[in-house]
């Protein structure tokens, strides 16, 4: 029996073959802050080239899940598999483990996070070349190529407190592109912005997720996970309490603390 | 009898030469007393009570001790452990460590000041720890501490002139032979404090000029 959390029948993963396993599969997650447990019980799975959008009420434990993915916090239990790596949360995760793991996987924070001393180009290519090995030729070839992509060109000599939060954001997006992941990971990315600037970075998350990139993202525009996430899942008190179609789940949410939660943000 | 301004030209020749000593002190002082803070600062950081807790104890003892007394320690107490060093290098051990143990509590806090998301961002690009220090936070911290590190060179400068108690002919021991002879104490006093008034008045300017600039 398939223990994904599902609160219905998942049409777009009941019609996998067996054999394909997901790309990222987490069973039985658990992580305690002190006597706070913040994720009870989490199992998930997600596909390769799936989009997952990640909603729920604050302090329900949506970023948590997300910084458990690539150990920016460890779990306290369960387990996590992303790609041919599997972690074992019984004993301290190993250094071998975590640079495996965060070798597949981006990740993009609500407020940025570039390293402000260095300019956009460094940004981008400082991690290809101390976590990759790349030549500064090859990095620079392959900054240059995404913020292309991303629509910065002329960004590349500027410094980030020179770049509006959008632009900021986006660079950020390259600066994790540029790692070659498997999973992006995003973190409320157009929270710390307004609405016209996280449309830009919302047109970015778009085209990557065309692309056939496999994404996990937390957010509050419901517009996004409905239009562009495969998968809504709904987080409250640290459980999945529902998953499914992002239409289904956010039109038409089972339980009644969802409905409360899409009634809010609604504003009905 | 006053000091006529021939007298004074006289002295000049011997209080720069001391002075020369005083800058080299404190330059050799800073080379070696800043990494020695940056390093006592990243021990007293660490998780294990047997690294933090002997770093904290070196800390505290070299923070709690005046400068004068650890020079005497190194000059004149070593010797009865076998362990002579001249009176240079008397003055850079001595000077030295309590410079770590100084400028380890301000770097402590310019380290603890570069935002928790640079270091999540770094280790989230998978950066190794030591990478993620070197490239991300040691520059950011490097910047927040450069005005009190700054400072703090000045009053290492000033510092110095302790090692007059230790048989070093630098400016204050000149001084003092100067004036023991001459007893013109009050104007070779004031020459001296002119060469410190020299360096340290610009060098204070320059902090207050960085401390302006680096408050975005
Ligand atoms: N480092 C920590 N130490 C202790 N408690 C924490 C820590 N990080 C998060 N928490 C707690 O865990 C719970 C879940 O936090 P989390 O940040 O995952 O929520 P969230 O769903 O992302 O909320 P938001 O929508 O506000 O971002 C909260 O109650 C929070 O206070
Ligand atoms: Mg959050």
């Amino acid at each position: 029996m398939d223990q994904a959390a599902s609160v219905r029948p998942d049409p777009s993963t009941a019609t996998l073959p067996e054999d394909v396993s997901p790309l990222v599969r987490m069973r039985h997650l658990c992580k305690w802050f002190g006597e706070h447990e913040v994720l009870r019980d989490i199992s998930l799975d997600v596909d390769s080239g799936e989009v997952l959008a990640i909603v729920g009420p604050s302090g329900s434990g949506k970023s948590t899940l997300l910084r458990c993915i690539n150990l920016l916090e460890e779990p306290s239990a369960g387990s996590l598999n992303v790609g041919e790596l599997t972690v074992e949360f019984d004993h301290p995760v190993k250094r071998r483990e975590r640079k495996a793991l965060r070798q597949q996987l981006g990740m993009v924070f609500q407020s940025f996070n570039l390293f402000p001393h260095m300019t956009v180009l460094e940004n981008i290519c400082l991690p290809q070349r101390r976590v990759l090995g790349r030549k500064r030729d090859e990095a620079e070839a392959v900054a240059k190529d995404l913020l292309e992509k991303v629509g910065l060109t002329d960004k590349a000599a500027a410094f980030p407190s020179n770049c509006s939060g959008g632009q900021q954001q986006r660079i950020a997006i390259a600066r994790a592109l540029a790692l070659d992941p498997r999973v992006m990971l995003f973190d409320e990315p157009t929270s710390a912005l307004d609405p016209e600037l996280g449309l830009e970075v919302l047109s970015v998350m778009f085209s990557l997720a065309q692309s056939g990139m496999t994404m996990i993202v937390v957010t509050h525009e419901m517009s996004f996970a409905e239009k562009v996430s495969d998968r809504t899942l709904f987080m409250a008190e640290g459980k999945i309490v529902e998953a499914g179609p992002s239409a289904d789940v956010i039109r038409r949410p089972q339980s009644e603390r969802a409905r409360r939660f899409f009634r809010a943000v609604n504003g009905l | 009898m006053g000091a006529t301004w021939s007298d004074v030209a006289d002295w000049i020749e011997p209080l720069s030469r001391g002075f020369v000593l005083n800058l080299e002190i404190t330059f050799i002082t800073i080379l070696l007393g800043f990494p020695g803070g940056f390093v006592l600062a990243l021990l007293v950081e660490r998780r294990s009570p047997w690294v933090r807790w002997p770093a904290m104890v070196i800390v505290e003892i070299g923070r709690g001790a005046p400068a004068l007394v650890l020079l005497q320690f190194v000059y004149f107490g070593f010797p009865q452990i076998d362990l002579t060093l001249s009176s240079f290098a008397s003055a850079i051990v001595a000077l030295s460590v309590s410079t770590a143990c100084y400028t380890s509590e301000i770097i402590r806090s310019g380290l603890a000041a570069v935002p928790k998301g640079q270091k999540e961002a770094a280790e989230a690009l998978n950066f190794s720890s030591a990478d993620s220090m070197r490239f991300v936070v040691f520059p950011q911290a490097a910047k927040i501490s450069s005005p009190a590190m700054m400072g703090f060179s000045i009053l290492i400068l000033q510092s110095t002139t302790l090692c007059f108690t230790i048989a070093l002919p630098e400016i204050a021991s000149q001084a003092y032979e100067i004036g023991s002879t001459t007893f013109q104490y009050f104007p070779i006093l004031s020459l001296t404090a002119l060469f410190f008034i020299f360096v340290c008045v610009p060098a204070s300017f320059l902090v207050g000029w960085f401390e302006r600039r680096s408050e975005p």
